[in-house]
Formats: C-alpha cells, sequence, structure tokens
C-alpha cells in the first residue's frame, strides 16, 4: 500500500472517484481522458490481470503504473480523438475500462470505487476477459469496435499483457518462438509472487524497448531450468536502463523470493506466472551489468538459486569472455 | 631365430594394398571390435546417449546434441579396462588410456562446434589353451576429429561429425601342434577419415529423440607367414574392420531429478565378414560366420541437488552387447588353424555417479558383468 500511496500523495492530479455497482461491471465502463493530459485510473485492488485493445497503448499514451498493491494505470493521450478499451482483472473483481479521448479538459486521479449495494462478483464467477473470447461474443460485447487483442509480450514491442497462469495450453519449459502465437493475455503479477516493488519498473519504456533473444539457461542437474530469455535495450542510447526477461521452466506455481546483483539489490522486478512457467522480469542499468564479473542471481522459494554471470547468448567467445569477467 | 626375424619384416608392410577383412589366423579366434563407452556420464547410463542433450560428450555418440549445449563443456577422462575372458578362451589383459577428451560449444545460436579425442576400441588378447599354441594381437584404435551442428528449428538439430580413426595393430601367431607348424604375424598402423551425421528432435523441454550414423573403417594390414619347418616366406595384404552403427533412442525427463534414456543400435558386423580371409587352408570365406546384430541399451540418472550449490548425481544401465567375434561354422579346421567359437550376447550392468558445481562436473563409470570390467572416471568445466 505504501507504494501506492507514495504515487498518489506525488501526484498533483485533481482526485476523482468513481463508484460503480458491482452489478453493472459487466459491462465496459466509460472513462474520458482529455489529449495531452494526464490521467491516473486507480482500481480499488491489486491488478493481477490486463488486456487492452489493439492500439490502445499508443493511441491512449497508456502506461501501467502499479500493479499492487493497487493497479494504477495512466493515460497520457497523444492526441484526439482516439479510444480504446483496456480490460482490468483484479484479486476479486473484473472490469472493462472504455476509454476515449476528449479534445479539452484537465488531468486527473480517478478512484474506481464499488457501490456497497452489492457484493463483488466471486472470482470464480467473473468472466475471464484475458481468454480469448469467442466471436459470437466479441461481436455482441458493447464498447469499440475492436476486438481486445493483445500483442506478444516476449519479443520486440511487448505489450502489457501475459498469459492467463490457469491455462494449461502451452508450458513448454522454455519461452516460445518469436512468431508463436500466444494467448491475448495474462495477469501481470502473481498473486504468489511477493514482490511489491515493481511499482517502480517503468514497464512503458520496457514495452518500447527492442528485445534481443539471448536463451542462456543456468541450473544444476536436478533443478528447474532457468533461462534468460530476453534483452530488452531501449532505442534512446542516452538510456542506460535495461531489462532481463527470465523464465523458470514449469515455476508457474513457484515464488521468486529475492534478486541479487554484484552491486547490490535489485528493486525494479517483476513476476508472473506465464503458463507453467514463472517470467521475471528485471530493470537494470547498463553500467551495472556491463561491470568486469557482474552477476544477477534469482532465488526462488523452491527452486533455489540461479546466477547469472553474462547476458549474452551462450557462444565459445562468450564463454571465454565470461569466463575471464569481460565482455558481458 | 628366423622366423622372428621375418616377423619383423612386416612391420614395413603397414601400408600394404587392401584385399580383405581380418585373418583366420589363431590370434583372431577371439578378437572383436568391442567399443567401450569412453565417457562416464555415457558409460554409467548402459551408453544410452544418442538422445541426450546439453552434453558435449555427446560427440561420441551423435554430434546434433551440440547445439543443445547451453553452455561451452570441456571434458577429459581416463578408461581403465580389466582384464576379461573371451569366447575363445583367451585372455584379454588389462589395459589403461585416455577416455573422451574433448569439447564444444556454440558459435553462434543456431551452430555448434566441438572436437574431440577418445580410445573407443583396445584389446590385448594373450592366446591361450592347447600346448602348441601360442600367440599374442593387439589392436588399438583411436579416434578424434571435430563436428558441426546446426539447429534450424528450435526443436530439430542436425549434426556431422569427421573422424580420423586411427588403428594400431599388432600379432603373432605360432602352431607348433601339427606337422611342421606355422608362424604368422599380422601389423597394422593406418588412419581412415570417416564421417557421422546425427539428428536429434526435441520433444518440449523433457523429451528428446536422437539418431545416428556411425561409419565404420578398414584398415589396411599385413601378414607375414612362413613354415616353422624352413618354407618359403609369403606376405599377405588383408584389412581390419570396424562396423558402422546405426542408432536411435529416446532421452525422457519426467520429473527435473529423473532422466530415462533408452537406445537401441545396429551394429553393422556382417560388414566384417565380407571380407574375412582365410588364408589358413582349406576353408572357405563362408566357413566364418559373424551376424549383424542390435543392442539395446537403457539407462536412469538420478539428481540431487544440494542448497543449489552441488548436484548429486546416481547412474545405472544396462546394455546387451551382440556378439561381436566370427564363429567357425565349417566342415574341419584348417590346418595349423584353430577353433573360432564365436562369442556370447552379453548383458552389461552399469553403475555410475557425479557431482557437478554451477561449473565444474566429475563423473566416474563401472561396466560390469561384461567380458570385462571397464572403469571411466572424468572431469569437466562448462562455462
Amino acid at each position: 500500500m505504501t507504494a501506492a500511496l507514495s504515487l498518489m500523495i506525488a501526484s498533483e492530479l485533481v482526485v476523482r472517484s468513481l463508484q460503480v455497482a458491482p452489478a453493472s461491471l459487466d459491462k465496459p465502463v466509460r472513462i474520458e481522458v482529455p489529449a495531452g493530459q494526464s490521467t491516473r485510473v486507480v482500481l480499488p485492488e491489486a491488478a493481477v490481470g490486463v488486456k487492452y485493445s489493439p492500439g490502445a497503448r499508443e493511441h491512449l499514451g497508456l502506461r501501467l503504473v502499479a500493479v499492487r498493491p493497487l493497479g494504477i494505470v495512466c493515460f497520457l493521450p497523444p492526441r484526439h480523438p482516439s479510444k480504446g478499451t483496456i480490460a482490468f482483472r483484479g484479486t476479486s473483481l473484473h472490469v472493462v475500462f472504455a476509454v476515449e479521448t476528449v479534445e479539452r479538459g484537465q488531468g486527473s486521479e480517478i478512484h474506481l470505487t464499488l457501490a456497497p449495494d452489492g457484493p463483488a462478483p466471486a472470482r470464480e464467477k467473473i468472466p475471464k476477459a484475458w481468454e480469448p473470447e469467442p466471436a459470437k461474443d466479441s461481436a455482441s460485447r458493447p464498447g469499440p469496435p475492436e476486438a481486445a487483442q493483445a500483442t506478444d509480450v516476449r519479443e520486440g514491442g511487448a505489450s502489457l499483457s501475459v498469459i492467463d497462469p490457469v491455462s494449461e495450453a502451452g508450458g513448454s519449459g522454455e519461452p516460445p518462438a518469436p512468431a508463436e502465437a500466444l494467448p491475448s493475455a495474462m495477469p501481470l503479477v502473481s498473486e504468489a509472487a511477493p514482490l511489491g516493488r515493481s511499482p517502480s519498473m517503468d514497464l512503458s519504456a520496457f514495452l518500447a524497448a527492442e528485445a534481443k533473444r539471448i536463451d542462456r539457461s543456468e541450473g544444476l542437474a536436478g533443478q528447474r531450468r532457468c533461462t534468460l530469455a530476453y534483452l530488452y535495450v531501449p532505442k534512446a542510447q542516452a538510456d542506460t536502463r535495461l531489462w532481463l526477461k527470465f523464465f523458470l521452466s514449469k515455476g508457474g506455481l513457484d515464488h521468486l523470493d529475492a534478486v541479487e546483483a554484484s552491486w547490490g539489490e535489485v528493486g525494479e522486478v517483476v513476476a508472473n506466472p506465464v503458463d507453467k512457467d514463472l517470467m521475471v522480469l528485471l530493470q537494470v542499468t547498463s553500467p551495472e551489468i556491463h561491470q568486469k564479473r557482474a552477476w544477477v542471481e534469482l532465488r526462488f522459494a523452491r527452486a533455489g538459486r540461479y546466477r547469472f554471470t553474462s547476458i549474452t547468448s551462450p557462444s565459445v567467445e562468450s564463454s571465454f569472455k565470461s569466463l575471464l569477467g569481460v565482455g558481458h | 631365430m628366423r622366423s622372428i626375424e621375418a616377423f619383423a619384416v612386416f612391420a614395413s608392410l603397414a601400408y600394404a594394398a587392401a584385399s580383405s577383412a581380418q585373418t583366420n589366423d589363431g590370434n583372431f579366434r577371439g578378437w572383436g571390435y568391442y567399443v567401450d563407452a569412453t565417457a562416464p556420464r555415457a558409460a554409467a547410463m548402459g551408453g544410452a546417449f544418442v538422445a541426450v542433450t546439453d552434453d558435449a560428450s555427446c560427440l561420441a555418440w551423435n554430434a546434433a546434441g551440440l547445439t543443445t549445449l547451453t553452455k561451452t563443456d570441456l571434458q577429459a577422462g581416463v578408461l581403465e579396462r580389466g582384464s576379461g575372458s573371451l569366447g575363445s578362451g583367451d585372455i584379454a589383459q588389462a589395459q589403461s588410456a585416455a577416455g573422451f577428451v574433448g569439447g564444444g560449444g556454440k558459435l553462434t545460436k543456431t551452430i555448434a562446434f566441438g572436437a574431440f579425442l577418445m580410445q573407443p576400441h583396445a584389446l590385448d588378447i594373450d592366446l591361450q589353451g592347447a600346448s602348441g599354441t601360442s600367440g599374442f594381437l593387439r589392436t588399438t584404435v583411436t579416434d578424434g576429429g571435430f563436428a558441426l551442428a546446426w539447429s534450424p528449428l528450435r526443436a530439430l538439430h542436425l549434426g556431422v561429425r569427421l573422424n580420423v580413426t586411427h588403428l594400431e595393430a599388432q600379432g603373432e601367431y605360432l602352431q607348433t601342434a601339427s606337422g611342421a607348424g606355422i608362424g604368422a604375424s599380422q601389423a597394422s598402423a593406418q588412419s581412415k577419415l570417416t564421417g557421422d551425421a546425427g539428428v536429434l528432435l526435441r520433444v518440449g523441454e523433457e523429451a528428446s529423440l536422437g539418431f545416428s550414423f556411425t561409419q565404420g573403417a578398414r584398415w589396411d594390414a599385413s601378414r607375414l607367414s612362413e613354415s616353422l619347418g624352413g618354407g618359403a616366406v609369403s606376405r599377405q595384404a588383408f584389412q581390419i574392420s570396424s562396423p558402422s552403427t546405426l542408432r536411435g533412442g529416446a532421452a525422457f525427463r519426467p520429473a527435473p531429478r529423473l532422466l530415462l534414456t533408452a537406445e537401441a543400435d545396429y551394429v553393422f558386423l556382417a560388414r566384417l565378414g565380407d571380407t574375412f580371409l582365410p588364408v589358413l587352408q582349406p576353408a572357405r570365406h563362408g566357413d566364418y560366420l559373424l551376424q549383424s546384430g542390435i543392442e539395446a541399451r537403457a539407462g536412469v540418472e538420478v539428481s540431487f541437488p544440494i542448497r543449489s550449490a552441488v548436484s548429486i548425481q546416481v547412474r545405472g544401465g544396462l546394455e546387451s552387447q551382440a556378439p561381436a567375434a566370427f564363429a567357425f561354422v565349417g566342415q574341419g579346421l584348417p590346418s595349423g588353424g584353430s577353433p573360432f567359437p564365436g562369442d556370447p550376447r552379453r548383458t552389461v550392468m552399469t553403475v555410475g555417479a557425479g557431482i557437478e558445481t554451477r561449473a565444474v562436473h566429475v563423473d566416474a563409470a563401472a561396466a560390469l558383468l561384461g567380458m570385462r570390467t571397464v572403469l571411466t572416471a572424468g572431469a569437466g568445466v562448462r562455462f
């Protein structure tokens, strides 16, 4: 709660409250956001899944600010008119926002609250919007005509969406090939992943970064394999941040306990189940990771420790450089 | 003395023209092309290794596995072959040698390279039995070469291996029990280039299928013989052969700590009979029989990671070895010849253990109940 509160306190936006009856959550909640202004939407609970329509991130300037303890998303539309949908799956509710830009207005912070006239629907009865819907349902659904589709989270310009952790599909134990089709959405932070540090991660910059496939695996015999699948490099040369995406094979039910590095603790961490795997996303800086003999160590509750001493693809050349502690 | 001098002469005939495979001299009566797994991890798993991934010793079984290496892997080991009894009743002497020495790593994301040196075959036979018959036969095959593997798809791995296979052979056979007696000696020291190929298919992360073909070789050898009663010295060229092998197998990891492997090899042993040279007469080519056979292998590996720092591995396996020695099936032994009783199918039990850290692994294995006990040990680094 502290992280989210600090964000709110730091905000100079006008705070508004948007009260919604739980019974009406099966319909999209309409929100208008002024072009060129920041509009922040605060959910009443943590976000464990998110899904948005094609182009919404770019057209609405969508940025996920926090997922725990409260889900917070920010819109900064670069131009008017634009519209899109964004669906949140919380720990107990599911809500779809139909977002449209308005030409003028003032940025605000919208706190979504549930009206007390009815209990929130039980979780198991919540429609799983992060699952692809049948075509007939999509056609009859109110809101913008475009179907909510997420783009590939693991390659190139990844979306915020990730794969449904309860899905039985996939579970390959290693990152899928870039061309593979992925389910349309996934939760951003596992309820099982006790990491509350993700609000400080700049996911919007991560989403704009260029992905480079690494495929460097660690793990002793008998351990699950942990793979550094991708390195994300920002397009702006002045930006020294890097993102490392790991997958713990068949570790979807595991917990990430800690992340340490040779330069100290890594605070910017997101951990999510993806299929049967556990995905870990770290935000580091280039000067840190390129130090001589730099390493990053992931500690999982069940699978144990995995230390990565190189962030390059495994090769004879990189092996010797790693051995010598140079050329990360 | 004259015969000894004559025996010394044939050493210069090592590169004589090829004409046929092994002879029916008595010192070949128990000889077979026995192959030992030279890498301890594979040896401990019954040699069922054609589909195993992420181990540089795949170079000995299936070069396609190179592109499954997650790190550069360098290994070196030793091999101790114990003494044993052949089907002929002759004794195979104990021998020590270097085991698998090699390594591999990725050059790019899809191409990997490996190099190796190993001694898959070594046999030092002392003839035993009837008085008037004596001799020995020593054959050692050393393989060395390099391999390239390519992974066009994440699930598909292809590999080729170029192998320089070198035979050192020396033998002597004296038969003084009948007539004037004969003396014969054989020698070879030749290298041949062979090519091998393999395919590995990964079925998810837990399973893989492997197939490979290992080409056999034929080395030129020379034979020098004379009648011990003062007959003329004669020279003959022949060949000593190793069989080609077609391998197919699977590896399955139902849990991170458990690896199961199985493999069936078709060994083209009949190829050795194609050019069998019955130098002692009377005998016909078809009097000596060696059939191609299937060798079945299975292995299991259980790993116990401890505090993410060390992993202890226990391995076991079974191997059914096809008969590798010729059997005489003719009507009567040639003059001065010895019976070739053939070789029984043998079941070999293998056990082993290993310990690994993030960068170092040490392994040991024993193959028991076979023609002889074979011990292997090795260490490697992954970085």
